[in-house]
């Protein structure tokens, strides 16, 4: 039915009664956008890659590849104070405040892992300039983050430098545990021996520093054919990758309980004065932090 | 919050998580790591007869690749024919991306055949 202007101005609703209707009559709220739909081409398209990986890695298996040298990695973000986003408040409260200011500093990790479960290492890029943007060597030596690497980038962003360095990393782990595994069944290796047998089958993304030939090339300089590359689909890692389907949002929740039981415990420190804080000596807040009940 | 502070703090805060992540679940003899290689990979790839036809797509993708790398090996040639349209300086760089050492030009073959180029080219 055609409605002349007048008509029309006259039937089109209010923006509150469209407001009401979309909240209380279709019962919708609004929400936080997250991500694109993927198409269902692409969704083919991203099956169809997955498996081939899936073959591409069931013949290695089969073939003899033991599946602890199936290795998967790769980056996500994390808040230097991880806080949880959640408070117990009244019901109907119409500001919800956290007990400290939002930090949002950021640092990079990478967990690197295997198809046993086993955490094989992990990197962490902070922002910086120099070694000064690091954590202080008492505790990057501490014997618990025996498995941890750190390095700095202006922005806290991975780069191919930072990811060249895990994957040196990664290839002298293979070469050990292969070594200890052939050790432990009385074989005698040299060291060439040690670094020529093992093989091993990496499971990355494709960022496009992973598909670079840069760093495929800096890869077979490491160990020639003995690391075969594997891409998880493009788009596709919200399905088909570890780290993004099983591991941070835990890890992420984990770390956000562990800061907040830190933060209760100091939260006297935390909220003093400044000239309080100056009061408290340097000294003794390290020994806080390192002793503090954050195990 | 200092940043020196955060800064030591956060590793050890992101260990604690690991360890946590990586404690095998409750009721299962896996970790949430494990479970996540299990849930994507293993259990797909146990399916009966799909190893039979990973090893069928893997020749017939070898096949394939092998095909695909003597058309591009083709290509190449031609391309440098192409490129080198003077048949003499391909078969120069042929023999020179072969290994091959080559006779030196007589002077006056040099000659001649710059008379063929037109100017720009000399």
């Amino acid at each position: 039915m055609n409605l002349t202007d007048d008509e029309g101005m006259m039937y089109t609703p209010s923006l509150e009664w469209a407001y009401w209707y979309m909240r209380v009559q279709m019962n919708l709220r609004l929400q936080k956008v997250c991500g694109a739909p993927v198409s269902p081409e692409a969704r083919v398209k991203q099956d169809k890659l997955h498996n081939i990986t899936l073959q591409r890695l069931a013949v290695r298996i089969a073939d003899g590849l033991d599946p602890k040298y199936m290795i998967g990695f790769n980056q996500f973000g994390m808040h230097l104070f991880p806080q949880v986003a959640f408070v117990w408040t009244l019901k109907g409260d119409s500001e919800v405040k956290g007990a400290l200011k939002e930090d949002k500093r950021q640092y990079t990790g990478d967990i690197v892992h295997n198809m046993m479960g086993e955490v094989i290492a992990v990197h962490s890029i902070f922002a910086g300039k120099s070694q000064a943007s690091l954590p202080h060597p008492v505790v990057r030596e501490k014997e618990e983050l025996w498995h941890f690497h750190f390095s700095y980038t202006p922005n806290h962003w991975a780069s191919l430098e930072t990811s060249i360095n895990p994957a040196k990393c990664i290839w002298q782990w293979v070469v050990e545990d292969n070594t200890k595994d052939a050790q432990a069944k009385g074989e005698s290796f040299t060291r060439q021996q040690a670094k020529a047998s093992p093989e091993c089958v990496w499971l990355l993304d494709c960022w496009p520093v992973n598909t670079s030939r840069e760093f495929r090339e800096s890869v077979h300089k490491l160990a020639g054919r003995q690391i075969e590359i594997l891409y998880v689909p493009a788009g596709g890692t919200g399905r088909y990758q570890v780290n993004d389907t099983h591991m941070h949002k835990p890890l992420k929740g984990h770390a956000q309980i562990v800061a907040g039981k830190w933060c209760s415990a100091n939260l006297f420190y935390l909220q003093a004065s400044q000239a309080n804080r100056r009061f408290l000596s340097h000294t003794n807040l390290q020994r806080r932090i390192q002793t503090s009940t954050c195990s | 919050m200092i940043l020196p502070h955060l800064r030591n703090m956060a590793p050890l805060w992101l260990n604690i998580a690991i360890k946590h992540i990586a404690k095998p679940l409750v009721g299962e003899d896996r970790n949430l790591i494990k479970k996540g290689w299990d849930q994507l990979y293993v259990e797909p790839m146990n399916v009966d007869g799909f190893l039979e036809k990973a090893r069928a797509a893997q020749v017939v993708a070898i096949e394939e690749q092998s095909k695909r790398q003597e058309v591009l090996k083709f290509q190449e040639q031609t391309l440098w024919m192409v490129e080198y349209a003077n048949i003499d300086d391909f078969m120069l760089s042929w023999e020179r991306e072969q290994g091959m050492v080559l006779a030196p030009l007589a002077p006056e073959v040099v000659e001649v055949s710059n008379f063929e180029k037109t100017w720009h080219e000399r």
